[in-house]
């Protein structure tokens, strides 16, 4: 968490999703960890995206956990919520966005208390909600992301991420650490640090329109879309040396330009644009392939949780000796077992 | 019902509405379910549009605090359902207290900057400013006032006092807890985590201490690991049930709050609602004038005798016109209770002659300045339109069949009413469909509506009692071809050549033929278009069988 912390302090990071790669893998205890660790460093603020259907925290057996959140920190939530312990809150602002317990309000915490975040459903929404949280004067928000949507990581939503690898992934300890890998190689995807192609890029997108280039040309491909498209005769057509492609990248696409034998550069808008498997990745990295996005995700570490909500667990130090080579030189933590901090 | 769905889609009435925005939740709402003035509220009409003319000259000086009131505006809560749940009694949760002192606080802003300003009309009186401000201080009880809200310890000194005995005892608490723990952590060498928890791998000694110890209980455990935490010892228990006691004293007085401020409400609740009708008007009236002025509208006049209409536009149909680098050739004319009929060759903006009367005669009763230079009217009843290919398929009717059942309705109604016709009986054969269209115009002649007749009938010309007017047309017939190209420059080229004024009908006008020429000069063959000027010699001789109706 000590790593967490300076990074988010020296990089200047004002805003931190927390996602989970399946349900019950313990974003909120994470998010809770996190909490204690950033409270007495700045203003807190709180939120929830995604529509979150998790009953029963795993570490703890008990209903999902509240979030603690320390006096004088902000919280986006429904009205419910907050009317729940009325006397806990000060009401700073209505947000108009709507989460399924009805409008989200933004309110500071009078006293060390907890409550129940209620997911915001939209992309707009979370956007809305983090800048009135800014006006209202909180320099970090945390962002509990919703379960299996890695979109809540999207670089246009918060600056950073924390993800959450838990037990829960897979039935062995080696399909845990594969999946958990398949995402991270993704999330660190590297930037396109050229000028003129991220301009490409941005143009790619707006015009939702899928870019080639040739000797250092960029020109529209022959296309609609990725899926339906012709690849054998494209690539036969024209020596295209990279692809911009401004939507999702599947893996479906990606085998078809691996059977071609075609390593080219890919362009994309941000890691949760692509939806690919980490073999497919590889082996179209092996082939000479390279994959850039405009906007990275700033990754900065993983959390695991070796208990899983089916009752299993792996050891966490074993999981912890998995994960570190694969996110080397990020941190590999386990806030369950880290001693509370000093001071 | 005022106007039918087919007559505002005929007219793009919605279309064009779409542009009166009005900032207030409420606003918003409202706006959705505009009622137009009826004949009889001449005078409320009357005063809503002299109240925008007020406002467009004396308030828009004002840009700076147009801003400020803009975002009080946009800012005010709908407090509806918080002002009928107090009306019985109810007391309002905290969020919807905040939603309250929200209403008060950008009321207040709103009634400072209107006063500011000087806009009289529109202002509250220094009394009413006061009692938004006592109830905004109710809310807020202590200096300065902001925006937020919650159970302040100043509501209530007795709330304050049981405040600071639980912190006392939640300190002490905490205190003791980690008094005890950090004797257990030196006695067994291991920390807790930030949970205030021990997680121990079992087999270990740390362990077996933790087992052992009598303070500390199991919580959890898996194959790898054992969770303790501090078990509380008799003093503390003591003292937890000390704190249970206090958070149940202090719910119930921080209820007692919430009671006292509902209480405190209820003599205000009609003027909180009344205020909120009125900065909701305002803002409606806003809204009004910000839409009149996209199409640079006037305001519109009573009159008893006719409706008068100079220079008026369709400001979407403009648009449209603008785009394919044309432009809108202003209507006027004077329409009187019977018939009035507009003739004009087939493209010489007929149709849009009748979209933009329907529109300028709805916008005004719906209480908008208008897009024209001068507009007189009389409240109608009704408004309906039949125009272009309206077939009601889930009925299974034909053009010709849902222009009939809609007209058989609105011949029912026999208040004063703009009846709009394009063409009665074209969806059938000529004979038949003249006759008929001779027919309508006869009857409606005495029935006293207002009613405006697009035809291409010679026969309807002939009625007697009709006023009308006459399209301009082609303006050259010798010499003018199209420019072949694709669709919009066929349109532009016949722009060009078209004259859209419209003429007052002079004795000895007719029907224009202008058809086949424009069939010609459109590109149809000439043996095509010389057989029917043959035809045309022989004209009234009917040979055909009767065709069906679509």
């Amino acid at each position: 968490m000590r790593h967490f912390l300076q990074q988010i302090k020296g990089q200047q990071i004002d805003s931190v999703s927390i996602i989970g790669l399946a349900k019950n893998v313990g974003k909120t205890t994470v998010c809770n960890a996190l909490i204690q660790e950033l409270k007495d460093h700045c203003r807190l603020g709180v939120a929830s995206i995604g529509v979150d259907g998790e009953e029963r925290d795993v570490w703890s057996g008990r209903p999902k956990p509240a979030i603690e959140v320390p006096a004088d920190a902000i919280v986006a939530t429904a009205g419910a919520l907050i009317d729940l312990h009325a006397g806990h809150w000060e009401v700073l602002g209505s947000t108009g966005v709507e989460s399924i317990l009805g409008e989200t309000f933004i309110a500071k915490a009078r006293r060390d208390t907890t409550i129940k975040l209620a997911g915001i459903p939209t992309l707009s929404g979370i956007n809305r909600v983090i800048r009135d949280m800014k006006e209202a004067g909180v320099d970090i928000t945390l962002v509990d992301g919703a379960y299996d949507r890695k979109t809540s990581a999207s670089p246009f939503i918060t600056v950073a991420t924390i993800l959450v690898v838990g037990a829960s992934l897979g039935n062995s300890l080696s399909q845990v650490i594969t999946k958990a890998e398949e995402v991270i190689q993704l999330f660190r995807l590297p930037r396109c640090e050229e000028e003129e192609t991220r301009k490409w890029i941005q143009k790619a997108q707006m015009e939702a329109c899928l870019y080639g280039q040739i000797e250092g040309d960029w020109e529209p491909l022959p296309v609609s879309s990725l899926l339906q498209a012709d690849w054998k005769k494209i690539c036969q057509m024209k020596k295209w040396q990279a692809i911009i492609v401004p939507g999702a990248l599947t893996d479906r696409t990606l085998r078809q330009w691996i059977q071609l034998r075609w390593g080219l550069t890919l362009y994309l808008p941000s890691p949760t644009h692509a939806f690919v498997s980490l073999s497919s990745l590889r082996q179209f990295f092996r082939m000479g392939g390279k994959i850039e996005v405009l906007t990275p995700i700033r990754l900065l570490g993983v959390a695991i949780n070796p208990v899983s909500p089916e009752g299993f667990s792996y050891s966490s130090s074993e999981m912890k000796q998995w994960l570190e080579p694969i996110c080397s030189p990020l941190p590999v933590i386990d806030c369950m077992r880290e001693n509370e901090p000093d001071g | 019902m005022w106007m039918d769905e087919e007559t505002r889609k005929d007219i793009l009435f919605d279309e064009l509405l779409s542009r009166f925005q009005p900032y207030t939740l409420v606003g918003k709402r409202k706006a959705r379910n505009l009622p137009p003035f009826l004949p009889g509220q001449e005078k409320e009409w009357k005063q809503l549009l002299d109240e925008q003319e007020i406002l467009q000259r004396e308030f828009l000086m004002h840009p700076n605090q147009t801003s400020v009131i803009r975002s009080a505006l946009e800012h005010l809560p709908d407090i509806d359902g918080i002002i009928d749940q107090m009306k019985s009694k109810e007391v309002p949760s905290l969020t919807e207290w905040f939603q309250l002192k929200q209403f008060l606080w950008h009321s207040y802003i709103w009634m400072r900057s209107l006063q500011e300003i000087g806009l009289n009309r529109f202002s509250f009186t220094q009394a009413e400013i006061g009692t938004c401000e006592l109830l905004l201080r109710q809310l807020n009880p202590f200096e300065p006032l902001q925006p937020s809200f919650a159970l302040y310890d100043e509501f209530d000194p007795e709330l304050k006092e049981a405040r600071q005995q639980r912190t006392a005892i939640e300190r002490e608490i905490q205190k003791q807890n980690e008094l005890r723990a950090q004797a257990i952590e030196e006695k067994c060498s291991i920390r807790r985590n930030r949970f205030r928890e021990w997680v121990v791998q079992r087999g270990t000694e740390e362990e077996q201490a933790l087992l052992q110890d009598d303070q500390v209980q199991l919580v959890r455990e898996t194959v790898y690991d054992r969770i303790f935490v501090l078990k509380p010892s008799k003093e503390q228990e003591v003292l937890q049930q000390e704190q249970m006691n206090w958070n149940r004293m202090i719910e119930q007085l921080e209820q007692k709050v919430l009671e006292k401020l509902t209480a405190f409400f209820q003599p205000y609740l009609e003027w909180l609602k009344q205020t909120e009708e009125k900065i909701v008007s305002f803002d409606l009236l806003w809204a009004r004038v910000r839409a009149a002025e996209s199409w640079q509208g006037v305001k519109p006049e009573l009159s008893d005798e006719s409706l008068v209409i100079e220079g008026g536009i369709h400001p979407l149909i403009a648009i449209q016109l603008e785009e394919q680098q044309s432009s809108f050739i202003p209507i006027d004319l004077e329409i009187k209770p019977g018939v009035t009929i507009i003739i004009g060759p087939n493209m010489g903006g007929k149709t849009v002659t009748l979209k933009t009367i329907g529109m300028i005669v709805a916008l005004a009763q719906y209480g908008f300045f208008v897009p024209a230079n001068t507009c007189r009217l009389p409240l109608f009843s009704w408004i309906a339109s039949l125009m272009g290919d309206q077939q009601d398929v889930k009925k299974g009717l034909s053009t010709f069949g849902a222009e009939m059942v809609r007209l058989s309705g609105y011949l029912q109604n026999h208040t004063i009413g703009l009846l709009l016709l394009d063409e009665i009986g074209r969806g059938t054969n000529p004979v038949e469909g003249s006759a008929l269209s001779v027919a309508v115009t006869r009857y409606l002649v005495d029935q006293g509506y207002y009613a405006v007749h697009v035809t291409h009938f010679r026969d309807v010309v002939q009625v007697e009692g009709i006023r009308g007017y006459r399209m301009g047309g082609l303006k050259n017939l010798g010499d003018w071809h199209v420019h072949f190209g694709h669709g919009e420059e066929i349109a532009r080229s016949l722009q060009e050549q078209m004259d859209y004024r419209l003429l007052p009908l002079e004795a000895g006008d007719t029907i224009p033929e202008q058809a086949l020429i424009l069939a010609e000069r459109l590109g149809l063959p000439s043996l095509i278009v010389e057989e029917a000027r043959r035809r045309m010699q022989r004209e009234g001789d009917w040979h055909g069988a009767e065709t069906e109706t679509r």
